[in-house]
């Protein structure tokens, strides 16, 4: 009986132990998700506004999300009309709160390729380096999904 | 949304055997502790796994069947289901402390995971046949590993957008690798779809996408990558 009880003190201890374990992890509900975008197959780049707003929806203040671009990707950040899924993003990095990255590097690159500036859909952000911002990010707890 | 709901069958039975990753197992523990259906569910659950386990010790293995007397008194009936009921109390209450993984170095794990569990959740989002099979070789290699190891390895292929379409009952070339990798890793491996993709795709093609037996529908294949990852699962994308 003795043993009993010793055991019934440790089960309590054990889930006090893991409540107590859990509570802060619980307490933080903000989730923080970069969406990466490094093609210009239009689909895909739908498929990543598409995602974007959903989570926007299901999860409201709870989300925070940013859109990094780089690459052939950039081109759904750029006003040059080649990829049709560009003209999404005003709306929602305006109405939306989604932040829109595009790759600093990228830009300069095809600048020099192609000999004028690029020019960047309203609501967009330049960060340097694209792969270094998704990288910077997930250090400091962002996930991560690649579409 | 109760944590009944969020727990599955599949997740439970796992759990009295064992066979969760301590950070299921805290999950688990930590909703236990919140949910009186889900400890009394828990209880259940084990006291049946107790009964058959026992039941299958005393059967004698060379193989002399015998007979239960057919007809069972009313009184030994109740006496069976009241031993059950305390047996499964008395089960859960002392488990604790007679199962050696959740002494107070359980916890400590969780601070540093132990090194020889790895967690992947592949993400397929586009129908590549080829992309996809080298997903499901090395769910196999990651698999095969878990002989005895304290801690088992475990997959998730969460399939989204185009990718629904690997794990389409009809068109996808993947039956019988899908079956496999289920039975032999039962509880290690989980094929998840996503029912927004799943929705979607019946709004706009009008499509209705079966998918195989083995596959388990979430609400939305992004939400599921999102948790996994914030529960520490590295992820792998097509």
């Amino acid at each position: 009986m003795k043993k009993l009880r010793l055991s019934t003190g440790l089960a309590m201890a054990m889930l006090l132990a893991v409540v107590g374990f859990q509570g802060p992890v619980f307490a933080d509900a903000k989730h923080k998700l970069v969406i990466q975008v490094s093609t210009d197959d239009v689909r895909t780049q739908n498929i990543a506004l598409n995602n974007a707003t959903n989570l926007q929806k299901a999860m409201g203040d709870d989300i925070e999300i940013e859109v990094v671009a780089y690459g052939p990707g950039l081109s759904l950040l750029t006003k040059n009309g080649k990829s049709p899924a560009s003209k999404r993003v005003p709306n929602l990095a305006v109405y939306e709160n989604i932040t829109f990255s595009a790759c600093g590097n990228t830009m300069k690159k095809v600048a020099k390729k192609s000999g004028k500036d690029v020019t960047l859909v309203d609501g967009v952000k330049v960060v340097p380096a694209g792969v270094v911002r998704i990288m910077e990010l997930q250090e400091q707890g962002w996930t991560y999904v690649r579409p | 949304m109760t944590a009944m709901d969020k727990i599955s069958e599949e997740m439970l039975n796992a759990f009295i055997d064992h066979e969760l990753s301590d950070d299921d197992m805290m999950q688990i523990y930590a909703a236990m502790s919140r949910d009186s259906d889900l400890r009394a569910r828990v209880c259940e659950l084990r006291a049946a796994r107790d009964l058959l386990r026992s039941a299958y010790r005393v059967e004698p293995i060379t193989g002399t069947h015998r007979r239960l007397p057919s007809g069972i008194p009313a009184w030994g009936l109740a006496a069976a289901v009241a031993l059950l009921s305390t047996g499964g109390l008395l089960g859960w209450l002392a488990y604790p402390a007679w199962y050696p993984s959740a002494t107070p170095a359980f916890v400590a794990d969780r601070v540093e995971p132990d090194a020889t569990s790895i967690r992947v959740v592949f993400h397929a989002s586009r129908n590549d046949e080829e992309a996809f099979e080298q997903i499901l070789d090395e769910a196999e290699t990651l698999l095969d590993a878990n002989k005895g190891g304290r801690v088992p390895n475990l997959v998730r292929i969460v399939a989204n957008g185009e990718g629904l379409y690997l794990l389409s009952a009809r068109g996808s070339p993947f039956k019988h690798r899908i079956q496999q990798l289920s039975s032999r890793h039962k509880n290690h491996v989980v094929f998840a779809g996503c029912s927004q993709t799943r929705k979607r795709m019946n709004r706009e093609r009008g499509e209705n996408i079966e998918v195989f037996p083995e596959v388990l529908m979430v609400n939305s294949g992004v939400i599921e990558l999102l948790e996994l990852q914030e529960k520490g699962w590295r992820y792998m994308p097509i």
